[in-house]
């Protein structure tokens, strides 16, 4: 058993090793590698494509503006040939969600799933990406591209990212937190097709500053089930049937203009939906919403998990709270309007 | 005593067999019990699914009397057991076994399967009613 | 009181014996998901969302087991029930047939289902012959690949004939083969029953399903285990003694306080040699008794060290927000989950070691956490309905 484990760990440091040589290569090659710029939550991705490295159409799921004094983000795609040289071991096991729990102590966080040899790795030091997608990447991913990497980023600036949507009101936000199935989705298509905008239907960053939460959009997409309400605004997206899933997923970014918005937005408050919960918007146990809230946001990704549920809690604690059930579409939105 | 002119037939679609390395399994499906059948056994069992008569039997094994008791007592048991039925048909497969040793004839009963294979496998069945009365003795509902 | 139905324009409910009438809101047109307020003597619609009518064909399908079936006493049971809720979820015409109760062959050329669900090897052996007469597709519920559970059964424990996994070996051959697909709850045992019988019509669905998996706060060290399952089955007799005999008293070096509850039914002869200070054997409880039980209890287990099939119990313990401890045998079809919700232990010393680390609180929540979260995410309703769906996709139509 000891063997095996001090195997894995020698093993581990090899792909380490791997892993900074290739990106101390691809950085110093940069006039050979194209680049393209966009918004993630409260920085800025920069993201750098190696010669014959896939397309990930990006500008489908990321916001193309971006503020220049956020912090900047490089992230490395990387071609066939040099995930072929990477060593990666044959006995590597990952973790769940692919991780390779072992890798953090050695100053990199690391998702590999080793059959398509997708590869998502952060050397925290210097906060450098390297990305390869494998095989096609399915159209629920590509919605939330790099998701792993957001919470990785967001919890080491001190922030985290919650599973929820968020719609907000000129310079104001209201998060829209829930299980699966519990109407996020339905209430802020709801809303946008009110007036108001939104930062997104699943994934949102939270940084705070001097004790106020701002919210961050990431991604401009929507995954509807089929039997899902739909507004006439996404008829104009393009989209894509996810297979596994049955969802389909509307790719809307650089196309509502101000409907999606990349600045920061202070939260005022945060909506706890659960189809069990009352019929009006109420306000909710804080204790209750941080109860619940919290395991949809641990246990999406692997690291940090320790720090999210504290952060969590201690948002929770600092911004208004509300609990509501599935509300009548027709009156949902003067609702939420009395929230801002 | 059996009726020496009757012949006999597979209980199916209740009752099936296999033949494995030799020997003969015949599995009750409703009851999940299985008999193992070796050697003379076993070539007892393909005569009678042949369909030969007792009469039949006697005359391909060219066995004695206390021997031909034997064979009775083996066809009785496995009618007890509900593995094989009186059957009309007189059409019967041929077999060109002759002087079969039909002697040490056993059954031996396994009920390792039975909460497997048994009729009723979540519920208990009724000891003196059987299937489908449940273990409280009530039919199952 | 707040009702939530399914329903067209009008919709018939019986309230406390009564039946009421509802008529719905002319505007309210394919409206499949309705809120009822009941106030006073009149109910009111007060929400509900516009739904398409069910996507593709709806089939009339049967699902035939030997007799009625009990789901809060065993796994395969609740399984059979969750496919029929799912089925009906899903628009299809879905009703059960007991061999025990009626004429099988009589009431299904009656019926004259699309498709036949036929659980459990026995059963379908012993009635293959009536499905062949029927215009109709047979899927066959393995639950699991019974001949090696028998075999491991029979490596550790030595105590049976060794014909029997031949035997049952053989009548599952005959389901895998003659059924138009076999359906099993992990893909391993699916692709192991495709390579052993040289065929592709194995394959794997969620077999079980949970809805809304509920965290659970967790406070302290861990004080309690629990474990779900009766002594009629094997596996868990078998498990339950070696965890007692063996693994217990090396947790409880650490933890000297440590309870174990064991709910389900078990012999109270068996229970004798079992009966120690700390441990409580409680029979079977309802659902409400069992949400109370996992409660209060800090850690699932399943010291299973043989069986086959996933095992309904770990899903059950992790939908209610316990961490879970298991041997690999208790863990199977659930890779995804260990570290996920789910340690995995098969030595004494592991066991001891997997609780010490749930001992610690934040670290026991957060597996908590991941654990209700991953049922949700892979065993919740819709999870199983989607599996369903593409299963009977190739029937539409033929």
């Amino acid at each position: 058993m000891h063997l095996k484990v001090g195997l894995f760990q020698v093993q581990v440091k090899k792909l380490i090793k791997g892993l900074s040589d290739c990106i101390n290569h691809v950085d110093r090659s940069e006039p050979r590698v194209s680049m393209e710029r966009y918004a993630f939550g409260s920085r800025t991705l920069d993201v750098r494509y190696q010669i014959n490295a896939n397309n990930l159409y990006l500008a489908e799921t990321l916001t193309k503006e971006f503020r220049v004094e956020q912090e900047s983000i490089k992230l490395f795609v990387l071609n066939s040939e040099s995930i072929e040289k990477l060593p990666f071991p044959a006995s590597i096991q990952p973790g769940a969600y692919d991780a390779i729990g072992e890798s953090e102590k050695y100053g990199w966080v690391i998702t590999l799933e080793p059959v398509t040899k997708t590869l998502l790795a952060l050397e925290i030091k210097t906060l450098r990406v390297l990305f390869f997608p494998g095989n096609k990447i399915e159209p629920r991913n590509r919605a939330e591209v790099f998701r792993p990497l957001l919470h990785w980023l967001s919890i080491l600036k001190g922030g985290l990212v919650l599973h929820a949507g968020a719609i907000t009101h000129g310079d104001k936000a209201l998060l829209i937190a829930g299980p699966g199935n519990s109407g996020k989705t339905t209430l802020t298509q709801l809303c946008l097709a009110s007036g108001f905008s939104f930062l997104g239907d699943n994934v949102i960053e939270v940084q705070s500053s001097n004790d106020t939460y701002f919210a961050y959009g990431v991604y401009c997409t929507f995954k509807l089930r089929p039997d899902a309400i739909k507004v006439d605004i996404l008829d104009t997206f393009p989209y894509e049937k996810d297979h596994q899933s049955g969802k389909k997923v509307y790719f809307g970014a650089n196309r509502l203009g101000n409907g999606f918005d990349v600045n920061p937005k202070k939260i005022i408050g945060i909506l706890r939906l659960d189809r069990e919960g009352p019929i009006k918007i109420i306000i909710d146990a804080k204790s209750q919403a941080a109860f619940n809230i919290t395991p949809n946001t641990i246990g999406q990704f692997p690291f940090f998990e320790e720090e999210t549920m504290k952060r969590t809690y201690t948002l929770v604690k600092m911004v208004p709270t509300y609990w509501a059930g599935l509300l009548n579409p027709q009156e949902a939105y003067s609702m939420v309007k009395e929230l801002f | 005593m059996v009726e020496k002119d009757k012949s006999y037939a597979l209980n199916a679609p209740g009752v099936i067999f296999d033949e494995i390395d030799g020997e003969v399994l015949v599995i009750d499906l409703k009851v999940g019990h299985y008999f193992r059948l070796r050697e003379s056994a076993s070539r007892l069992w393909t005569l009678i699914i042949n369909r030969n008569t007792f009469l039949e039997i006697i005359e391909i094994s060219n066995s004695t009397p206390p021997n031909q008791q034997d064979i009775d007592q083996f066809i009785l048991e496995l009618l007890s057991l509900n593995l094989i039925v009186q059957s009309n048909d007189v059409n019967h497969t041929q077999t060109n076994l002759r002087s079969i040793d039909l002697s040490n004839l056993k059954i031996e009963k396994f009920t390792d399967l039975e909460d497997i294979l048994g009729l009723d496998p979540i519920h208990e069945v009724d000891a003196s009613k059987g299937w489908p009365f449940s273990g409280s003795g009530e039919k199952t509902n | 009181m707040r009702i939530d139905l399914k329903c067209r324009r009008h919709v018939q409910i019986t309230l406390n014996g009564s039946t009421v009438r509802v008529v719905g809101d002319p505007r309210l047109k394919n409206l499949l998901f309705i809120t009822l307020e009941v106030r006073g003597d009149y109910i009111k619609i007060v929400s509900g969302i516009d739904l398409p009518i069910t996507e593709g064909k709806t089939l009339k399908i049967v699902i035939v087991e030997a007799a009625p079936i009990m789901p809060e006493q065993d796994a395969g049971s609740r399984a059979l029930l969750d496919f029929y809720l799912s089925l009906q979820e899903l628009g299809h015409e879905t009703s059960f047939l007991f061999e025990s109760e009626v004429n099988l062959e009589e009431t299904l050329s009656k019926i004259n289902p699309r498709v036949v669900f036929v659980s459990r090897p026995g059963l379908y052996r012993r009635t293959n012959h009536i499905y062949e007469k029927l215009n109709c597709k047979v899927i066959y519920i393995a639950h699991d690949l019974h001949f090696k559970r028998i075999s491991l059964q029979e490596d550790l424990l030595g105590n049976l004939n060794p014909n029997t996994s031949e035997v049952i070996k053989n009548i599952e051959k005959f389901c895998i083969l003659s059924s138009n697909l076999s359906i099993f709850p992990t893909e391993d045992e699916a692709n192991y029953a495709n390579e052993l019988f040289k065929t592709n019509k194995a394959t794997h669905i969620n077999y079980f399903r949970f809805e809304n998996a509920i965290p659970k706060l967790h406070e302290g060290t861990v004080n309690r285990l629990i474990f779900v399952g009766g002594s009629d089955h094997k596996p868990n007799h078998d498990g339950i003694i070696w965890f007692i005999d063996k693994v217990l008293k090396e947790i409880k070096i650490e933890f000297p306080d440590i309870q174990l509850f064991v709910v389900g039914r078990w012999d109270k002869e068996l229970q004798k040699p079992l009966q120690q200070k700390g441990i409580t054997f409680s029979g079977l409880l309802s659902e409400s008794e069992l949400f109370k039980v996992m409660n209060e209890s800090d850690v699932g287990i399943a010291p299973l060290r043989f069986g086959a099939g996933m095992k309904r119990k770990v899903l059950n313990y992790m939908a209610h927000g316990l961490p879970v401890i298991s041997t690999s045998f208790g863990a199977q079809g659930l890779t995804s989950a260990v570290n996920n919700g789910i340690y995995l232990a098969n030595s004494p010393q592991e066991w001891s070691s997997s609780v010490r680390d749930l001992g610690e609180v934040n670290y026991r929540q957060i597996q908590g956490f991941k654990a209700s979260k991953y049922i949700n995410k892979n065993f919740s309703l819709e999870c199983q309905k989607t599996h369903l769906k593409l299963l009977l996709k190739c029937f539409d139509g033929q």
